[in-house]
């Protein structure tokens, strides 16, 4: 190197921090120029409203919130959460419910959850890096053989469980809600969150729905009270979430996922329910999707134990949108929908 | 907050899915380039331009982003589109145009000689759309590599150094997010006649703090074109 280059370098570096002052000044000014970020939600929303609102404290992480049409704007309201499932987000939440995706469908869970009186809430799971908008819950699992369910929020251990605190706190602020009507859901991954929230948040979940998704928070070990009634919808050939414990994936994920039997046999146990159940064939309605379905209840339960075992059904949601072709996610059965979803929630508040 | 009737949200939400398919497509393929940091790539020399001279340069190249945290790794690809023009015998300035961002250009040669020395600070900014994989967010992001060179022969000088990276993460859905990576980059600049020059060029990074772009690792391998106008 050059014997002048010290001396030049310490020169010329000198007047670096001048530089630095013009980027400090500049960059925070930009996106303030040129995004408008949700403001906090307050109370007044009405009947039929739908709002968009941040979770105070929890970057990126927001939520819709739709309300009922009949709502006279003070009774407390029944509210159902509805979680997306892995690799998804709220607006993917809405459409996966829907028959063909279309949002104005009257069939969409909202649509029908509305109907019955419910404030449907859908909200957003952790964002992946760098593309913030393919979300998971951490629904359990990541010890032993069990897979870590669903991957990000796991892996990074997001406590969604303290993040659903702060939701419905913030839920709350903006509708008066019926304490002893808070409902789960979700499919996959949603419904592996809804099976964790019950378990550790029993004291204000009414009932949950959970759709190709098991229990792999208590599977894994985690702590589970019970007492909350539970519909667990499952096809028998479901290539993600396997029926059966397996390890078998769509997503090339490691581990083990949970099955259908022992989810249903650690609910059975835990609200108080005999081993013997009573089977009823639903109506083949739609004799052509290849599936038919079975509904299953455990007799002498404290809490409602139910299944519905959807033979030959995929991952997919009951009369929605098969958000990939059939080959990867199997058939979505058009026996039933949304109608037996927000049916058993209705029929389960709290005691 | 914002309210909206359902039928109407669910109109806007149905043509908001078809005007952002070809987006979609889009990020897809290039999100990642895009998502928190602009580019992780110099492809430049110690040499400004010269002092009225414009010079226009362009790059492709593959990345490997691995987070530590959520323990995933993700290939991506970026491009880049660049023009300068020389302000003095040591500076030039001018702008970047990645897939959903721009950047403003500076480079200074602080020391000159057989191991000339050159900081290039960029200033970026980037707008990325609500779709299946980007959140509607802003990112703005502040590089300042140090670009050390060498002559190897006479078509051929090897530039090497630190590069500083800062990115923020400003999602419309509320909060922010932040994060300071550190990395080296080594390229070649091959004089391929008068006027142009081929760069390849590789870059590490590694996160220091926060976790924009991500928590981890970052690297980038892939070929530039500096063209003297």
């Amino acid at each position: 190197m050059d014997a002048t280059a010290g001396p030049q370098l310490a020169r010329r570096v000198a007047t670096l921090p001048a530089f630095a002052t013009l980027a400090a000044l500049v960059l925070p000014a930009a996106p303030v120029a040129c995004l408008h970020p949700l403001d906090r939600c307050v109370a007044g929303v009405r009947a039929g409203d739908s709002v968009e609102c941040p979770v105070p404290d929890w970057t990126d992480r927001a939520f819709d919130l739709e309300l009922p049409p009949g709502w006279n704007g003070t009774s407390p309201l029944p509210v159902l959460f509805a979680f997306h499932g892995g690799g998804g987000n709220r607006r993917a939440a809405a459409s996966v419910t829907c028959p063909a995706g279309k949002l104005d469908d009257p069939g969409c869970l909202s649509a029908v959850a509305r109907a019955a009186g419910f404030a449907v809430v859908r909200a957003d799971g952790t964002g992946s890096r760098p593309l913030r908008n393919v979300r998971t819950w951490n629904a359990g699992g990541g010890t032993g053989a069990w897979n870590c369910t669903s991957g990000g929020a796991c892996k990074a251990g997001i406590d969604d469980v303290r993040y659903f605190d702060a939701l419905l706190a913030e839920v709350g602020r903006v509708v008066p809600i019926d304490p002893k009507r808070v409902h789960l859901t979700g499919l996959s991954n949603g419904g592996a969150i809804s099976h964790r929230i019950a378990c550790e948040r029993s004291e204000r979940v009414a009932s949950f729905v959970a759709l190709g998704g098991g229990n792999q928070h208590a599977a894994a070990g985690g702590a589970c009270a019970g007492g909350v009634p539970v519909l667990q919808i499952h096809g028998t050939e479901d290539p993600c979430w396997v029926y059966e414990t397996s390890s078998a994936t769509c997503l090339g994920e490691a581990g083990d996922k949970v099955g259908v039997a022992p989810s249903m046999e650690g609910w059975r146990a835990r609200n108080g329910c005999e081993a013997t159940t009573d089977e009823e064939a639903l109506p083949d309605r739609d004799p052509a999707d290849g599936t038919r379905s079975v509904r299953v209840r455990w007799r002498g339960c404290k809490a409602a134990v139910e299944h519905i075992r959807v033979v030959g059904g995929g991952h997919t949601w009951p009369s929605g949108n098969p958000y990939f072709k059939e080959d990867r996610i199997g058939r979505v059965t058009r026996d039933f929908g949304n109608e037996i979803i927000v049916e058993f929630l209705r029929a389960h508040p709290k005691p | 907050m914002r309210t909206r009737s359902p039928e109407r949200a669910e109109a806007r939400r149905s043509r908001g899915r078809a005007r952002h398919a070809p987006l979609l497509a889009l990020s897809c393929g290039l999100a990642l380039a895009s998502a928190g940091c602009g580019t992780l790539a110099t492809h430049q020399g110690t040499t400004p331009v010269e002092p009225g001279k414009w010079q226009v340069a362009a790059s492709a190249g593959a990345l490997v982003l691995a987070d530590t945290e959520q323990k995933t790794t993700a290939p991506g690809a970026e491009v880049q589109l660049a023009v300068r023009r020389g302000l003095a015998t040591d500076l030039d300035a001018g702008l970047r145009l990645s897939p959903f961002g721009l950047d403003a250009l500076m480079k200074w040669r602080i020391v000159s000689g057989n191991w000339p020395v050159a900081v290039a600070p960029s200033f970026g900014v980037a707008r990325t759309p609500n779709t299946a994989l980007t959140t509607d967010a802003l990112y703005t992001w502040a590089h300042l590599p140090i670009l050390f060179g060498h002559r190897l022969s006479e078509h051929v000088r090897i530039h090497f150094g630190p590069h500083l990276i800062h990115g923020y993460y400003l999602p419309r859905a509320g909060g922010s997010a932040h994060g300071l990576s550190l990395g080296g980059f080594v390229n070649l600049e091959w004089s391929l006649g008068h006027r142009a020059r081929l760069v390849p060029e590789i870059a590490l990074f590694r996160t220091l703090l926060g976790e924009v772009p991500l928590s981890g690792w970052a690297g980038y391998v892939g070929p530039g074109v500096l063209v003297d106008l």
